[in-house]
């Protein structure tokens, strides 16, 4: 059945022809105001994604420091050398022994890998493009630069950029 | 008279504003490709709803994709992919639309349009008539006749052997021109 279909010459050339000569639809006109409020949308969520991993990541940094102490006390004594020397051992091998400054301290890389990024954003930001792609530059700047000032000051409550 | 196909080139520095997301240059690609891309749309989908969701979400796609896109193929073609790779989506997806591959003998219903056909005189027009194909046989002629895509390329693009393609065309086709010959060659613009 199969091969008999494959062997029977689908195409006519005539109907082939009509149907590409179909005329064109007129482009109903609510489409691109739709498309406009759905890419509006898009961007504000996208905003939102970054402010709301800024946010995350700042909770989080505020948090581990806290969380230690409070482990501490209820183990109900300080943090022995032993027990620093082991979380040191457990953050060097997050970095990866092999990767150049393994044995620095997280923080210092987070802050470098940080600085690295706005210096990074600086420098595209003197380049010209598109309002859009300029704008969305600069809020990823203000969120990096508010993750840096967090780290050197976890105690800021402050969002000062 | 202007081209709205697939076929129109799009100048560098256009593209190259695009992917910075330069919102006029995307407003641009959107004048010169927005009515192929809604006309392939309704041909595939039969649906003019469906087809301006579609145009609607294949753009939101080119403004996600376009940086990645390394001009290999012309943007028309890599823009019309996106369209049947979104058209076939639609078809198959989690609420497949209706009379999938049925080739019943009953009455079609009717198809939903934007306006009325512009060849107001055909009588039973073969728009008319593609469009009262199933969704799947209606697809597959679309993209085998019109676009031109083999059946090897169609069979990928739906997940299905190439017998399946040749078999849908195959019937639609007979079915079409059975239909067709009852209008008058002149009036449906013969070569």
């Amino acid at each position: 059945m199969s091969t008999q279909i494959a062997d029977t010459p689908a195409t006519d050339p005539g109907l082939r022809h009509a149907l590409t000569q179909l005329p064109l639809h007129p482009l109903p006109e609510q489409i691109w105001p739709a498309l406009e409020r759905a890419m509006a949308r898009k961007a504000q969520r996208r905003r939102l994604t970054h402010w709301g991993a800024a946010a995350v990541a700042a909770c989080a940094l505020a948090l581990i420091p806290g969380w230690t102490l409070w482990s501490a006390y209820q183990m109900g004594s300080e943090p022995s050398g032993e027990l620093l020397a082991d979380s040191k051992m457990a953050d060097s091998s997050l970095v990866g022994s092999s990767m150049p400054g393994a044995n620095m301290d997280l923080q210092a890389l987070e802050l470098s890998v940080l600085e690295s990024e706005v210096a990074s954003l600086d420098q595209q930001l003197q380049r010209h493009s598109g309002p859009a792609d300029q704008i969305e530059k600069w809020q990823r700047r203000h969120v990096l630069l508010a993750q840096r000032n967090l780290i050197r000051d976890p105690n800021a409550r402050t969002w000062s950029l | 008279m202007a081209d709205h196909s697939f076929r129109q080139t799009l100048d560098e520095l256009t593209l190259a504003r695009a992917k910075r997301r330069d919102p006029v240059a995307f407003a641009r690609i959107y004048e010169r490709y927005a009515r192929a891309c809604f006309n392939l749309g309704l041909r595939m989908l039969g649906d003019a709803g469906r087809a301006e969701d579609l145009t609607q979400d294949v753009f939101i796609k080119v403004l996600e994709r376009i940086g990645g896109f390394r001009g290999d193929a012309p943007f028309g073609a890599w823009l019309k992919r996106i369209v049947v790779h979104a058209a076939i989506d639609q078809i198959r997806g989690p609420h497949p639309m209706q009379n999938f591959s049925d080739f019943g003998d009953g009455d079609f219903p009717e198809p939903e349009w934007p306006g009325r056909n512009p060849q107001p005189d055909v009588g039973p027009d073969l728009e008319r008539l593609l469009m009262s194909l199933p969704t799947n046989a209606r697809a597959v002629v679309v993209l085998h006749e019109i676009e031109g895509y083999s059946h090897e390329e169609i069979a990928q693009m739906f997940g299905m052997s190439p017998s399946f393609s040749k078999s849908l065309l195959s019937r639609s086709l007979k079915r079409l021109r059975q239909q067709w010959s009852l209008v008058p060659a002149a009036q449906v613009g013969q070569p």
